[in-house]
């Protein structure tokens, strides 16, 4: 099984420019991947939801977000709507299995930082099987986290 | 420290459970289990991610052990393998955050696998081509 963590510093690139795909091309034939700085509703990012574009980009893979850093981004109408939106940054984690449950974690005393856990349920058979795709939903994986140095 | 709450975490998680523990039939309904059995959280576990830690570290050696002068890491069974030394690498021989105008280059992305998955680890790289962040994807094959 393949396993990739990327912190994917909300996409920008070493010559600058933002640019999902380019993303997506380095994770090409991962089974799990743990990916660390992805973003919703930010200026530098054209206010994208940059989970929803991975996921979209990753058709194949189950995919969760976990923000550890989470804002108000909304706006109000002048006839009084609001449009609910939250500045978020956080973690993904995208399989080729069913990710059955999972839980977010905020570490303690940091500001952005965040951990993210899941635990998929135990293997039932002899962890040595290869995966296929019903006791894929089988194992346990896995967690991402980014964490600010204290 | 937050190697310490991460610890914590991992200890308690086969104690706290999944979503929802129990047996749903003792209330005579199946409201939250929808025929399935509860979920478990599972001791093995595999923890992936930017830890801006360096292998010289407190923390790093909380994770994966102290180091024996004669010996190396030591191995304690409720913790941590480093995936990236049970592929066979040295813990200091790996760049995972390429030198820039404000950091030198450092190895801060790990992958870090209880220990009794350590021995299914088969190889690991780091992906020293992609250029779409200021850090390189870890990338460990891992027989699960």
């Amino acid at each position: 099984m393949k396993l990739v963590s990327y912190n994917i510093q909300y996409s920008k690139g070493r010559d600058g420019r933002y640019d999902l795909e380019r993303i997506a091309d380095s994770l090409q034939g991962a089974d799990v991947i743990a990916l660390q700085e992805v973003e919703r509703n930010w200026p530098h990012s054209g206010m994208t939801d940059q989970p929803a574009l991975l996921e979209a980009l990753m058709p194949g893979y189950y995919a969760i977000y976990g923000p550890g850093f989470d804002m108000d981004a909304s706006e109000i109408s002048n006839d009084g709507v609001v449009t609910n939106r939250r500045r978020q940054f956080g973690n993904m984690i995208l399989a080729r299995w069913p990710l059955i449950w999972s839980r977010v974690y905020s570490l303690p005393r940091l500001k952005t930082v965040d951990q993210y856990e899941i635990r998929a349920c135990p293997p039932s058979k002899p962890l040595s099987t290869r995966p296929g795709p019903r006791c894929g939903s089988c194992r346990s994986i896995s967690a991402a986290s980014h964490a600010a140095s204290a | 420290m937050l190697i310490d709450y991460l610890l914590g975490l991992h200890d308690h998680a086969p104690a706290g459970g999944g979503p929802w523990t129990s047996t749903p039939t003792i209330r005579g309904d199946d409201f939250w289990a929808l025929g399935a059995l509860p979920p478990e959280a599972p001791h093995e576990a595999i923890w992936m991610g930017d830890f801006n830690l360096e292998p010289d570290s407190p923390e790093y050696e909380a994770m994966v052990g102290p180091k024996s002068r004669l010996y190396g890491r030591v191995q304690y069974a409720d913790r941590f393998a480093d995936a990236w030394v049970a592929a066979g690498h040295d813990e200091a021989d790996s760049v995972t955050y390429l030198a820039d105008e404000t950091f030198p280059a450092m190895r801060l992305d790990y992958c870090f696998v209880s220990a009794g998955l350590a021995e299914r680890v088969r190889s690991a790289h780091v992906d020293k081509d992609a250029a779409g962040s200021d850090h390189q994807p870890v990338w460990v094959d891992i027989d699960l």
